[in-house]
């Protein structure tokens, strides 16, 4: 996908090492791929920490950016990258006791441990899917990305996705078959999905 | 359709994905399974729950944090450099840099700038192609690469060298010349090679920053270690 005449000019202005132009081009970049990386990190401090590494690789590495390729796409998949280069590196524990729950931001939740107990839960089975189930659940499901967006992030394609993201659903469901009706008594009346 | 088919379905349908008459069949379908229905309402539900797990907004100083970060980096490689994150030679990681030389008989350009490479993990050798740009031929001219202490040479074998200097007589043809050295980390740091090309009293170096990660994540310090 081509860039648009403004992108392509801050892309070249970057290129000469114009930081503030870089700054620009990224702008409307940070937020939505700051959910990605909270996603994959757990916790917003993390997440922050990959998202300044990924900038960094990126403008670095901004000669190398083909002009024909979809910005946005390459900057999502240095993001990702970078944030699996992290966990890799990282000591992790499996322990339960040591997640960092997500904040909640679900309208209307009562009930701090009710919450607790609910994030708990879906963190535990969304950790149990493999990354390439997990990653197209996170970011159509949760961060609301669109199949084209997630078919060209994790070059993959559009039947591939829809498909993961049914098999990470029904693994989810089966893993959560015998909670889910209590589950759903945590959201508050006429809570919908989208 | 046997319900086995629809199921595969339901989430594309409850989405609003799925066109005519797809649509239309399982709706129908839905009329008369209770298992279907059911499992319908499972779906709705596991996806209500995931959007409770959106994530926050990025912190409100996240851009400026960023452009502290932005604020110590040099000018990024031009077009013409290809670096390759991912290795495509056994055992070493590619690098490719392109310097530009600026004597006042040849090329006039711009200051040389430091050239910043991608960080690499220690013991990993690296094959760093340094690339001299020149107006017209240059006979009898002196190289040196000086690697600082923490970077060492390695060979075709990928055994290391004991020198941390090499010098050797040679020419510059028009047009761009590669010289090619493959180096290594020793220790994690953040190391700046030296490239001096020289012609009687004329002399120009240009550095190369190569950041080295440790094999369990260790980053380099922020200050450049040379030897």
């Amino acid at each position: 996908m081509a860039q648009s005449l403004e992108q392509q000019a801050l892309l070249k202005r970057a290129r000469a090492g114009d930081k503030a132009a870089f700054e620009r081009l990224i702008a409307p970049g940070l937020n939505r791929f700051f959910g990605l990386a909270y996603q994959m990190m757990g916790n917003s401090e993390d997440a922050a920490d990959v998202m300044q590494d990924a900038m960094i690789k990126a403008y670095r590495s901004i000669g190398s950016f083909r002009q024909e390729a979809d910005f946005n796409t390459w900057l999502g998949r240095i993001v990702r990258n970078t944030a699996l280069d992290e966990l890799k590196r990282a000591v992790r524990k499996h322990e339960e006791a040591t997640e960092i729950l997500p904040e909640i931001v679900g309208p209307g939740l009562e009930g701090k441990a009710e919450q607790a107990e609910l994030q708990q839960i879906m963190g535990a089975a969304i950790s149990t899917l493999s990354d390439k189930l997990r990653d197209p659940l996170i970011m159509y499901d949760i961060e609301g990305y669109s199949y084209d967006e997630i078919a060209d992030l994790l070059e993959i394609n559009l039947g591939t996705v829809k498909s993961r993201l049914n098999r990470a659903r029904e693994t989810l469901r089966a893993q959560l078959k015998t909670q889910l009706s209590k589950l759903s008594g945590y959201l508050p009346d006429g809570f919908k999905a989208k | 359709m046997t319900c086995s088919r629809y199921s595969e379905q339901l989430s594309d349908y409850f989405a609003g994905n799925l066109a005519e008459p797809a649509r239309s069949e399982i709706a129908a379908h839905l009329t008369g399974c209770a298992d279907c229905t059911a499992q319908l309402r499972e779906i709705e539900t596991i996806l209500a729950l995931l959007q409770t797990r959106k994530a926050p907004a990025a912190p409100a100083d996240l851009a400026a944090r960023l452009h502290v970060r932005l604020a110590d980096e040099p000018m990024p490689a031009k077009p013409s450099v290809a670096l390759a994150w991912r290795s495509m030679l056994t055992g070493a990681v590619a690098a490719s840099l392109i310097m530009f030389g600026t004597w006042a008989f040849l090329r006039t350009q711009a200051p040389l700038p430091t050239i910043q490479t991608a960080a690499v993990t220690v013991a990993t050798p690296v094959a760093v192609n340094i690339g001299f740009d020149v107006r017209e031929d240059v006979e009898n001219v002196t190289y040196t690469i000086d690697l600082p202490h923490g970077l060492q040479f390695v060979d075709a074998d990928n055994q290391p060298l004991e020198a941390q200097s090499i010098t050797w007589q040679g020419s510059l043809k028009r047009g761009k010349t590669v010289v090619p050295i493959t180096v290594r980390g020793i220790q994690p740091g953040r190391y700046e090679i030296l490239a001096t090309v020289r012609k009687n009293q004329f002399a120009q170096t240009t550095k190369i920053v190569l950041p080295v990660h440790g094999k369990q994540g260790v980053r380099p310090g922020g200050s450049a270690a040379n030897g």
